[in-house]
């Protein structure tokens, strides 16, 4: 799909009920960009955990708090998931304990995992995680 | 239009089977962890838990079934997976919960594990 550009983007409050709202903006962009099944779970997987996180700890304010973006040019989609919470520092997440295995903590460690690259950004009061992932021709 | 989770339980040989069916995400985690909890406090302790209609699962949905496992093991009992389909097998791998769990590929196979239990 080089050339191609596409965007897809919701806005919603910090409620985990909302997390449908997400889910369903994947499921038209693998409809419409044709993308295979193991790379469309991955971004499946990726939005789900980001917008977890944010809607669980951000502790953001406000029925449009957070932001889910998704951008495919050239090949490449961009994914933006952002809010208006306390933000947090992804480098000084500890990894997954995985002698323990605790029921949590795995969030961030699957972001990484799934997706090409993850950036995270806070400026004037918004923080925003983006993540990149190449989409095969 | 995705599926939200629903969730039901009946009994096979001596296990209590909880089918789930739809997303199992952060939004539904807490009520599976519950009712599992709640079946053990019942006296429930041979949990299956069908995972052949989940179309899709979270380090949320996944962290339910965890922190299930772990509340029943205390009792002796145990959580068993059955049914795991390819693209919950790949997170479930993703997180090493290979290394927690027993996994059967059908619903039989795992109820019937429970027979020497």
């Amino acid at each position: 799909m080089p050339g191609r550009q596409l965007e897809y983007s919701a806005r919603f409050g910090p409620n985990l009920d909302n997390l449908i709202l997400g889910a369903d903006l994947v499921a038209r962009f693998r409809e419409e960009t044709k993308v295979n099944i193991k790379t469309g779970d991955q971004i499946e997987l990726a939005v789900g955990e980001a917008l977890s996180n944010a809607i669980n700890h951000a502790q953001a304010v406000g029925d449009d708090a957070i932001g889910l973006t998704m951008t495919v040019e050239d090949g490449m989609l961009t994914i933006t998931v952002d809010d208006n919470g306390i933000g947090f520092l992804p480098d000084e997440v500890p990894q997954p304990n995985f002698k323990e295995h605790p029921s949590h903590g795995y969030g961030v460690f699957i972001i990484y995992e799934v997706m090409d690259s993850v950036s995270y950004d806070s400026q004037n009061g918004i923080n925003t995680l983006t993540m990149k992932k190449r989409l095969e021709e | 239009m995705n599926e939200t989770l629903n969730f039901s339980e009946h009994r096979m040989g001596k296990a209590i089977v909880l089918t789930l069916q739809g997303r199992f995400d952060a939004a539904i985690a807490l009520p599976v962890k519950n009712r599992i909890r709640s079946l053990a406090e019942d006296g429930s302790r041979r949990i299956v838990v069908d995972l052949g209609k989940v179309s899709f699962v979270d380090s949320s949905g996944l962290g339910a079934l965890v922190a299930a496992l772990r509340y029943v093991s205390k009792d002796g009992g145990d959580v068993r997976l059955a049914n795991m389909t390819v693209k919950i097998q790949q997170v479930f791998t993703l997180i090493r919960l290979d290394k927690v769990f027993k996994v059967y590929p059908d619903l039989e196979s795992a109820v019937d594990s429970f027979e020497e239990y």
